[in-house]
């Protein structure tokens, strides 16, 4: 295969590759760093690459390939990880200049231990938003630190269809380098959307994953009962391949559960015509914070999952603002108790996005903080009822596209057309699909399930793409 | 937006709950920390008139 053959080849199409002989691990490496030779400057994919260390575990995976071992689909697959995940290759920033150099230094967090075991490939570190939540400033952003006004050491991450255009994040990296071929998936971690809202801006499909089927440690916290660590890439079918990898507890997040192990690829192909999609339109589109666009793809997706065989039902989702807003508030609460000795100690070396957000957490109180975890507890008792009657919700991912840079306007209304937190809230399995493009840009539909019934999210995705194009859709920059 | 009299009153407050914790913002800051008080309080009110009855929080949950 050629190169180009190789980095436009999703993750497990490189697998069969690998498998019958069409390449090596070692070629599929140097094909995307290749390619990210050429784009990552222009693109800020990576905070640090890993190219190396990357040649040397290609050529140890081919050898015992070679020998007859192979760990998994995953043998010789090249990743990219965000970078508040800790790898044992090198120092974890969270793109900030306040987390201490020594976090991370214990190496590989549970997530990064398994799929490096399962043979997975590390190209680099993956640019975020500082610390999972600061929004990037292109004033202080450069890549080289060179000039006066360049605060921050860190690139901007800049979105692979339109480079005026913010990646969304915080997995803003990651989704970049799946987009542009730079690695075939990676990982990415979504407190309020923060995989299915890059996956979404950038054209690429991303899982959120039940609460605790995937352990947290090894991930600098953002907000505890919020965080998720789940796949970026080109496929639903790639995703699943990847959560067989990484779900499953751990002994030191006292949040992952255990439970029996799903193989999520099993009866993946199995279609829609047993399932009944509830369509969310009144908390979303209906809402008027979705553009013409936007909300056009979503009526074009609803026909595409009922060509695939799904029954669809209108449906009233209950509390959707409050629990978008019970995320965007406890989470702060959350954060600001990790992040306050720091804030004392270290506030100007904090992005001003950064610690302006934490900081909110401090005007939660005690009361405040309870009461957001009652409406959470009485918006689960209020979804089961909901699932009693449709097996998934679908809505889009969020109801604009990406950003252009300089162009934020107001907050709390940019906020309204993110239709992510509720699902953080909850802790319920979320997936976001290609769903088109709007104006020029990508745009998302997001199903999402009953806990720990991933394996149906990630279904009703394979179904979805298996019946439209749009995840084959390459951008401009590629 | 929010008015200014409304921001001044809230950016003490703000001020003295940071300093609680030991952390003391410059004054740009606080500003704009101060409207984002009012808007905690605004989704606030809104989280505190659901009706959750006698639903307990679920804080923290064990498990063996």
């Amino acid at each position: 295969m050629s190169p180009e053959e190789l980095r436009g080849a999703d993750l497990l199409a490189l697998a069969g590759a690998l498998a019958d002989g069409r390449t090596t691990s070692a070629q599929v490496v140097d094909a995307h760093l290749a390619a990210a030779d050429r784009l990552d400057p222009v693109l800020g994919t990576y905070l640090r690459r890993f190219d190396v260390e990357a040649r040397a575990a290609a050529a140890r995976l081919d050898e015992e390939r070679a020998a007859g071992r192979v760990r998994s689909v995953l043998h010789g697959i090249p990743l990219g990880v965000k970078d508040i995940l800790a790898t044992d290759e090198g120092p974890t920033t969270a793109q900030s200049l306040a987390l201490d150099p020594s976090w991370g230094a214990a190496g590989d967090g549970p997530v990064v231990a398994r799929l490096r075991e399962a043979g997975a490939i590390f190209l680099g570190k993956t640019t975020t938003m500082e610390f999972a939540i600061g929004f990037p400033d292109p004033r202080l952003h450069r890549a080289d630190g060179s000039t006066a006004e360049a605060h921050k050491p860190f690139p901007l991450p800049r979105n692979p269809w339109d480079l005026e255009h913010w990646t969304g994040g915080s997995s803003s990296g990651t989704a970049s380098g799946v987009a542009a071929g730079l690695f075939p998936a990676g990982l990415g971690t979504d407190t309020a959307g923060s995989i299915r809202l890059p996956a979404g801006y950038c054209g690429v499909t991303g899982h959120k994953p039940t609460f605790g089927l995937v352990p947290k440690n090894g991930c600098v916290p953002l907000g505890f009962t919020y965080d998720h660590i789940g796949p970026l890439a080109c496929t639903a079918r790639d995703c699943a391949a990847i959560l067989n990898v990484i779900a499953g507890a751990d002994p030191g997040d006292a949040t992952s559960v255990t439970r029996p192990p799903v193989d999520h690829l099993d009866g993946i192909d199995r279609g829609l015509a047993d399932v009944r999609i509830g369509v969310a339109r009144s908390a979303t589109v209906g809402a008027g914070s979705a553009s013409e666009a936007v909300a056009a793809c979503f009526e074009r997706a609803l026909d595409e999952l009922r060509a695939a065989g799904a029954t669809l039902v209108d449906v009233e989702f209950p509390l959707w603002q409050e629990l978008g807003e019970s995320c965007f508030t406890g989470l702060f609460a959350e954060a600001f108790a990790w992040h306050r000795p720091m804030l004392a100690e270290r506030w100007e070396d904090y992005g001003t996005d950064t610690r302006r957000g934490i900081a909110q957490g401090a005007m939660v109180s005690a009361a405040d903080y309870v009461q957001i975890q009652r409406v959470r507890e009485v918006g689960r008792q209020r979804i089961i009822e909901l699932f009693g009657a449709v097996d998934l919700l679908a809505t889009p991912t969020t109801g604009t596209t990406a950003m252009r840079y300089g162009t934020g306007g107001d907050r709390e209304a940019r906020l309204r057309t993110l239709y992510t937190p509720a699902y953080n809230s909850l802790g319920l399995p979320a997936i976001a699909l290609p769903m088109g493009l709007a104006d020029g840009l990508p745009a998302s539909l997001q199903l999402a399930g009953r806990w720990f019934e991933d394996a149906l999210v990630l279904r009703a995705g394979v179904a979805y793409q298996a019946v439209s194009d749009h995840h084959r859709r390459r951008p401009p920059t590629w | 937006m929010h008015d200014e009299q409304t921001v001044d009153a809230t950016r003490s407050v703000v001020a003295a709950m940071l300093a609680a914790s030991g952390v003391v913002p410059p004054a740009d800051d606080l500003d704009e920390l101060a409207v984002a008080m009012i808007v905690i309080r605004g989704r606030m009110a809104r989280l505190q008139a659901v009706d959750c009855g006698d639903v307990a929080p679920v804080i923290v949950r064990f498990q063996p």
